[in-house]
Parts: structure tokens; sequence; C-alpha cells
């Protein structure tokens, strides 16, 4: 099996690029356990860490000098399976099953939009403009407020911020307009005039731009938004009105009631008894057919839930003089306010729709098409993102699966003997370990990322492809064109992966997609489950776990639900038109 | 093939060895075990209390710095087990396992195999009447879709397959309990979770069923019977209460009430604080008759009991479908058709029972995939169940569960496989294993 020698007939370029190869492998390997190591050395003494690192270093050297040319060969081996004529028949086959070939279309599709959702569905801003100079944010890492000239050291809420820039804009626009009535008049030195206006001249105004989809997954986004989290899906006030889902038992007074909410329920409570309804069932019913109705109506607090936030930024026009005390008991009813200061005041004022927006100012009322999670994050774009990572994830774990197993499988099936019983303990051992468990056990002791639970699901799942190539090789190797290489004095090797793999390769290929359902199935149960990738994570399986938690709240069961639906559809749409256009059974009867 | 079966059986030893011995070495090397969680609290503990004292050590275990003496260390090592290395602690472990001592757990105190024997009759309740129905639905569906092929039946239900494979059991039980929960729409159809009710409401349909006025007091020891109820009348407690342990004595208490409180507490300290749920008056499932009973058990198993059947359903349809087809296109049922058998009897007598083999073999593995697949389903119907014992025994860190849950699951996964492969042989005599 030494490879390096057998590939002499290759060309310069091949060894350099099989080098470069190898030295990628090596650094990968060698990195991955370091930091594997590194977390599971709490309790180890120093000289079992020195001998766990230099055994790594070794076995990862020794892996990657003889791994990277099985790979090479397993890549030239797909290719070749992919440009044979039969291949391209299958193709053809495959395009002429509508319902698996537009699955595959939309899939591919959506799966390319979604590494386009950075730009899209962010709650960074595409661009700012601000006194002349330019940011992109959505592809910074970080930009703090005082760069946008705000107080603050944390990243900005652009969407706020766009409404700071659209007031001074307008400001400075009213303040030119009164200052020069025609454009001629704008002096060429601006040095006479108040620093703002000057930076208004010169530079234009400020921008912000923002995606089409202003809300990212790890922003609260409570500040905006009435009442406690998680919120329905609907604009603003609609979602209010339309409280299908909103429980005004317990959360707090959202509604006026003449004469108070707890002597409305007790009163209604009696009517029913006395109707002989069941008050439990009915009364929810009744209430919420009378805030549709609008005989209950929202209290003004819940309509501006945003002003508390724009007032912290100087958004709504300040009344001149202070609202004397009497006008406060008298006009507006409010004698509890008479003790406020000056911002409270203004902030409740704000709060309850008695102030106005300063010109240019739009009103929050975005539409969070799946309302918000439990801490008040976007649904939606949780969901996206989810999308992203749990297509990458199975991608990735099944890639990386295939190409385990495959190699593996491929040397038990041609060498048989000793090595393959022994290898089919090992197999054996390991699919008797129950699986989801034993992800669980690892999970518990490192917390894993993205590549590490990739990597844990993989050194579990790469058994099953062993089968198949087994299997196949079993087959092939007896095969005429097989002895025939052999008679022709090609290596195992060449055999191996330039025989008999490309031709072992179909029952596998027809596989892919139901391991890829299968992966996306064990993603979001571990992350149901809690051992899955960390907290901030946009997770489909978290936002079910939400769900279980909060059964009256539809939207967090339904999103996650049907989005998972749709896509292990699709892709098994796909796997079963794959599996019609590779390895068609004619089914023949007589009647 | 006897030797083969002999072979396979003695196979499972080193296997098992080598599953046992992979996950007990994890336990033992990975941070955050239960030695460091007891440090832990131990030095939350003391630091909470040496800084009234001015932080005098020594006795308390910690030294002059303020941190745990080895000695500490070395005596909580011995408690939770890890004072041995390895290679003494294992073989150690396996001769208690073979002597069916899986140790006790670290949460509750008690044999591990008495908490997995508690817990797993609840799963196979479940996951046993799963499997019969997914059976009893997936066979005749699979034979109907292979003899209507093609035909408006098979495209519709094999919607219904895409479906099912779609949508995993646990999620659509998710899904179902919030739409048939009462939480989001209209009234609840069925129970929220868990295997029996605890409270029956007045509006709920069991409490027809509810037996009046009898208190079974499951567990309860005499005295407790006797103590509490008269406690209960000296000091004019409400029946509807529930128990806790005997409150304060009143100033001007009898010495009636004291004897009765005395008394009542003796049982309390004796049975009650082991089970303080003691007495009230709202009936729960104790409290139904025999049809009562079972119509709260098969009320709390509809949802699940879909759920588990879901999981299965398109695979076995499937499965069943495409083994009966291919069973039709053999020479053997044109044979049967060509000496003038009816369809009926050519699809079951003939072709039925050949195509059956592929699905027969899984019962094999019928009692490791009933509890490998159970703990979703277990959690998100809150079932106290096999595979609920081993999320939280996991979250715990109750390794001795762990490895106890982990050794019968492997131990029924490798004797599935042996039983799955001996059906096979019983079912088509043409199998040889070698």
């Amino acid at each position: 099996m030494s490879s390096a020698q057998d590939n002499k007939s290759h060309g310069m370029a091949y060894r350099l690029l099989l080098n470069i190869l190898r030295f990628v492998l090596f650094v990968a390997i060698f990195t991955v356990t370091f930091i594997f190591i590194d977390k599971i050395s709490a309790t180890m003494s120093r000289g079992m860490i020195r001998f766990l690192r230099i055994a790594a270093l070794i076995v990862g050297g020794v892996a990657s000098f003889y791994v990277a040319p099985i790979i090479v060969s397993v890549f030239d081996a797909f290719k070749l399976f992919f440009t044979t004529p039969i291949f391209k028949r299958r193709w053809r086959k495959f395009t002429t099953l509508k319902r698996g070939y537009w699955s595959f279309i939309i899939i591919l599709t959506l799966f390319v939009i979604s590494w386009f959702a950075g730009v899209l569905i962010n709650d960074k801003a595409l661009f700012v403009s601000y006194k002349g100079k330019y940011y992109f944010p959505v592809f910074a890492s970080h930009y703090n407020g005082r760069e946008f000239g705000l107080d603050s050291y944390s990243s900005p809420n652009y969407r706020v911020l766009k409404q700071i820039f659209n007031a001074r804009n307008a400001e400075n626009k009213a303040a030119l307009e009164k200052m020069f009535p025609s454009k001629s008049d704008i002096p060429k030195d601006l040095s006479s005039l108040p620093k703002e206006l000057a930076d208004y001249i010169k530079h234009g105004p400020d921008k912000v731009i923002l995606p089409i989809y202003p809300f990212g997954t790890t922003a609260n986004l409570m500040e905006e938004l009435p009442s406690r989290p998680p919120h329905p899906p609907l604009r603003g006030e609609a979602s209010l009105k339309s409280s299908a889902w909103i429980d005004i038992f317990l959360t707090e007074d959202q509604y006026e009631f003449a004469e108070g909410r707890d002597a409305y329920l007790d009163k209604l409570s009696d009517e029913l008894l006395a109707k002989g309804k069941d008050p439990d069932v009915e009364m929810l019913k009744v209430v919420r057919k009378e805030i549709r109705s609008g005989n209950i109506k929202l209290k003004p607090a819940v309509k501006y839930p945003w002003a508390g936030l724009y007032m912290k930024y100087d958004l709504f026009v300040l009344p001149e003089t202070r609202p004397t005390d009497q006008e406060l008991i008298e006009v507006f009813k409010k004698p509890e306010w008479v003790g406020y200061s000056n911002y409270q005041l203004y902030k409740k004022m704000a709060e309850n729709g008695m102030l106005e927006l300063k010109p240019g100012v739009e009103p929050i009322n975005y539409p969070h098409f799946l309302g918000t999670d439990d801490r008040g994050r976007d649904v939606f774009a949780r969901m996206v993102y989810g999308f992203r990572i749990s297509i990458s994830f199975s991608l990735l774990v099944t890639t990386l699966c295939y190409a385990i197993g495959i190699c593996i499988g491929a040397f038990l099936g041609y060498y048989g003997g000793w090595f393959d019983i022994i290898m089919q303990r090992i197999v054996e051992i390991w699919s008797a370990t129950p699986f989801l468990y034993t992800v669980m056990i690892l999970a518990t002791f490192i917390t894993p990322n993205f590549f590490l639970l990739a990597i844990i699901l993989v050194f579990f799942n790469w058994i099953s492809m062993t089968y198949y190539i087994r299997a196949e090789f079993l087959r092939e190797k007896s095969k005429d064109y097989v002895a025939a290489a052999k008679a022709i004095g090609c290596t195992d090797f060449e055999i191996i992966f330039k025989h008999i793999l490309p031709n072992a390769l179909t029952p596998v290929i027809s596989f892919a997609p139901f391991a890829i359902v299968g992966n996306i199935g064990s993603l979001v149960s571990l992350d149901f489950l809690g051992f899955g990738l960390p907290a901030p994570t946009p997770s489909w399986g978290e936002l079910l776990g939400q769900g279980l938690a909060n059964l009256s709240k539809p939207w967090l069961i339904l999103s996650p639900t049907l989005a998972m639906f749709f896509t292990l559809l699709l892709v098994s749409f796909i796997g079963e038109a794959i599996r019609e256009a590779f390895d068609p059974k004619q089914y023949s009867r007589l009647r | 093939m006897a030797d083969y079966f002999i072979r396979r059986l003695l196979l499972i030893i080193p296997t098992f060895i080598g599953i046992t011995f992979l996950s007990f070495t994890v336990t033992r090397y990975v941070p955050g075990g239960p030695v460091e969680q007891a440090i832990l609290q131990y030095q939350q503990a003391q630091g909470g209390g040496q800084t009234g004292e001015g932080g005098a050590g020594g006795s308390s275990g910690l030294d002059s710095k303020g941190e745990i003496s080895q000695d500490l260390v070395d005596e909580l090592k011995k408690i939770y087990g890890f004072d041995k290395p390895l290679w003494i602690a294992y073989p150690v472990w396996l001769k208690n396992v073979l002597l069916g001592d899986l140790g006790n757990s670290f949460t509750t105190g008690r044999p591990v195999l008495l908490e997995i024997r508690e817990r797993i009759g609840i799963s196979l309740q479940f996951g046993i009447s799963g499997f019969i129905i997914s059976y009893l639905v997936c066979i005749p569906l699979g034979i109907w879709k292979a003899v209507k092929h093609n035909s408006t039946f098979d495209t519709v239900t094999s919607v219904m397959v895409f479906v099912a494979y779609s949508i995993p059991g646990w999620v659509a039980g998710v899904m179902l309990l919030m739409l048939l929960g009462g939480g989001s729409f209209g009234k609840a159809i069925v129970p929220l979770g868990g295997s029996e009710s605890g409270i029956i409401e007045p509006g709920s349909f069991l409490y027809r069923f509810t037996v009046p006025n009898v208190r079974v007091l499951k567990n309860a020891t005499p005295e407790f019977l006797e103590a509490y109820p008269e406690y209960m009348r000296l000091y004019e407690l409400d029946k509807e209460t529930v128990l806790e342990k005997p409150g304060e004595l009143p100033k001007d208490a009898t010495s009636e009430q004291k004897e009765a409180r005395r008394k009542a507490l003796e049982a309390y300290e004796a049975f009650g604080q082991m089970c303080p749920l003691v007495v009230s008056t709202a009936p729960s499932h104790n409290d139904l008759n025999f049809i009562g009973r079972c119509l709260d058990i098969l009320w709390h198993m509809i949802l699940p009991v879909f759920c588990y059947v879901l999981g299965s359903f398109a695979g076995k349809t499937v499965l069943m479908k495409n083994s009966l087809m291919e069973n039709l296109g053999q020479d053997y049922v044109r044979t049967a058709f060509a000496k003038g058998l009816s369809e009926k009897v050519v699809i079951f007598k003939h072709a039925f029972r050949n195509s059956l083999i592929p699905l027969a073999t899984g019962l094999g593995h019928a009692l490791s995939i009933v509890l490998a697949g159970s703990y979703l389903i277990e959690k998100v119907f809150n079932i106290n169940g096999f595979g609920l014992l081993g999320y939280e025994s996991l979250i715990g860190r109750d390794y001795p569960v762990t490895l106890g849950i982990l050794v019968i699951s492997s131990i029924l996964a490798l004797i599935g496989n042996i039983i799955s492969d001996f059906l096979y042989c019983l079912i088509d005599p043409r199998i040889e294993f070698s």
C-alpha cells in the first residue's frame, strides 16, 4: 500500500498538490487533536498530556502522509464516476423525473441564497455614510457607537441609527433652508457656519442602508416590542389586536377595562356561569372577541412600546414648557405623573402618544414574519440561518462519513481475511453503542462547536457507509476486469481506487440524500435535547425546545416544524428520484 | 449453523468489553465529573461559612490558602470510586456488573438496577404497543399498496409515506401537543404528558370513574396511616390540604394534640420524608376504578404511541411494499398463476409469506430500538421511562446510571443482532451462515 511510490507516473504538479494536501491535512489533524486534548486535559497529569500530544503529532503525521494519496484517489474515482457516459444517461433520466429534479433545484437555490443571508437578513447595516466616511458594518466585525456619534461603545442598533440620521438630516435641511433660501446663497467658505451644518453641506446627508430584513439572529428586540416575549407573528398593533394567542390572564395589563381587569373578568365569569357555560373555556373566547371588535381597547402605552428607545436618542419633539401640575391632573387625568422628573414625564407622554416624532423619523413598525422567540429574538432570521447551518452541517458530516466509510469499506471488502474479521468486531462495537446516547455523553464533556460536533457525529456515522462499500467490493472483486487489472501488474492500491471504486459508487450515491436527511434529524434532536451547538447559534432544535416549553405560542413550534418538514421532504424527493434514475427496479408482474 | 451462533454468542464478550471499556474510560478522564462537582459545592459551602469565622482552616478540610486539602480530595475520590487507577477500577466494575451489581446512583443513592427496573416497564409499555401497532398498520398497507401499484390509492398513500418520512416522530409529537393539548387552540383533547393523570378535574371525562372516599396510600406504613388522620382531626385540618411536615405547636395545645403531633412527626420522619406528597382529596389516577385506570392509561398513550408508529411507518410500509412487489415478479408466482390459482391465494399463500422475511428479521432489534429511540419521545411527553432516566443521568453526571443504561442497551443491541440472524435462518432455510 505504499502509495507515494505508486504515483511516479504522475507529473510534478500532481506531486506538488499531493504534498500540499498532506501538509494541510497534517495541520488540520494536529489542530483538532490539540484542541481536543486541551479540552479534556483538566484531570490529567502533565506527563499524560505530553504523551498524548506527541502521540497526536506522530499519528497525525503518519496518517496525513498515507491518507492524502487515498483522498486524491477517491476524488479521482468520483471524477471518473461523474464523467462516464452511463452517469450522463442517469443524469438525463434524473432531470426527467420532475418532482425530484425541481426539489433539487429548489433546495440548491435556497441553499445558495442562504449563503447570502448575511446581506439580506441582518441587524447590521449594509452601508453607513457618516460625515463623509463610509462604513460597511455587514462585512466588519464590530463598529462601536462612538464612530457614529453615539455615546456607547457597544454596537449600535442600526435601525435606530437610521432614524437618528433621518432626524438630524431633516433638522439640518430645515436650518439650511431657513438660513439660505436659495441654493446659490450657500457660501464657499463654511468656517463661519456651525460645525453640524458645515458637515451637512460638505458631505451631504448621513445615510444608513439596511438589509431587506433588518433583524439578526442574536439581538434582543424587547425594547422595540410590546409586553414580554415571545411576540406573535404580525405587525405592530395588528399583532396585539388579533391577539388570538396573547394570554391576557398572564401578561401584564395591556388593555383598558372600564372597571379594572379583575372586576371585569369576575363579572364575565359570573355571567357565563349564569348561562351554564364553563368560564375556564369560554371566558378567553369572549375576551378575544371583544378585543377584536374593539370594545376593549389597547392601552396607549402598548401602542408605542418603543417610546423609551426613541427617547434615549432624543427623537421626540419635546414640549417647550413642562405641563403644569394642574394640567396633568385636569387635562391629562394623570395625577400620578405630577412628581415625575422631566425625562420620566416626557417618556410617559411619549408612550401614551402625546408627543410627536421629530420630522423625518418613522415609527417602528417592522414586520416580524414569524414573531419572536422567548428571548425576544426574531424567529424568521433564526429560521433562515438555522437552515444554512442544518444543511451545511449535514453536508459536512455526510461528506466526511463517505470519505472515511468508503476508504475503510474498500479495504475491508478487498482484502477480507483477518483484517476484515478484526474490523468487523470494531464495527460491531461501534454499531452496538447506542448512537444518540453516546453522542450525548461526549457532548456533556466537551462543549461542541460546529466542527467538533460534526466530528463527533462522523465518529459514529461512518460505519453504515462501510457496509455498502464492503458489499459492493465483495461482489466486484471477483469480476473479470479486476483479474485483468491484476494480470497487467496493477498494484492493489490502483485496483481498489482506480478500477473497482468507480464501479462501486452507485449504491452510496443513491443513499446520500437519505444520509443527509438522517444527519439533519440528528442535529435537530441534539439541539432539542441541549447537547448540540452552543447557545446563541440559531437552530431549529433549540426553537422546538422553546416551543415545547411554550405550548400556547404556536409560531415557536410551527416555524421549525414546517421548515424541517419541507426541507426533509424536498431532500427525500431528490433521494427517491436519484434512486429511480440510478438503480431502477423494474417490477413486472403477471395477472 | 450451531457453530456459527455459538461463535457469535462468544464474540459478544469482547464486543461488550470494548463498548464498556470505552465509555468507562470516557467517564473517568473527562472534566466536570462528580468529584469536581462535589469539591466545587464544598468550596462554595465552606466559603460562605468561612467569612464569618475569619478563615479558620484545618479541621474543615481547607488548608491555610483556602484550597481543598489533599486528604479531602482523596476521600471524595474514594466515595465516588475514583481512587484507583483505570486498570484496577475497570475490572472491579466489570466483575460487579457480571454479578449483577451496577452500583448505586450518585443522586438518589439507590441501586442502579432498581432505578432501571422501575423505569423500563413504562418505556416498554409505550414502546411495545407502538411497535405492535406499527406492524398492524404497515403490513396491510404495504400489501395493499403493492397489489394496487400505480393506482390512486398507491399515490395517495405514497404522499403519506413521504410526509411521515419527513417529519420525525418526536417533532410531530411537539406539534400535536400544541394542536390538541389545549394550549393554543380550543379545549384539551389529549393530556400534556406523563403516563397517568396527577389530578382529575371535575370536568374531565374520567371523573365519573373515580371511587369516592377511598384513599389507598400505597407504600404507607400502618403507623403513618394511624398517626396522620388523628393529627388532622385534632388540629381540625382541612382534608383537602396536602400534608407536609407537621407544623409548630400552637401555645394553647392540649396534651392530646401534643401527643398526636409527636406521633405524626415520628411517622413523618419514618415515612413521609420519602414520600412527602401524602394526603389530598383531589382525585388522581389511584382513585379511579379499574375501567377508569385503563381509560386513563390509554388516554395518555394515544399521542406517544402515535409518534412511535410515525417514526417507523415510512420505512416499514415501503419495505413491505417493495418486498412484495419483488416477490410478485418472481417465477414461482407466475407458476402459481399458471396453474390457475386465484389472485388472493397467490398473493397471501405464496408471495406474502416470502415477502415477510425482511420485516420479520427486524423483530430481533425490536427491544433495543424501542429503548434506544425513546429519549426524544419520552422527553417530549415527559414520560418517566428508561430514556428520560438516561437523559437525566447525563445532565446530572450520574455516572453509575449512565453506564448502567449503556450496559443494558448495548447488551440488548448485541443480542438483538444475533436474534435477527437467527430469525433469518429460521424463516428462510436457504440462508447459510458460516
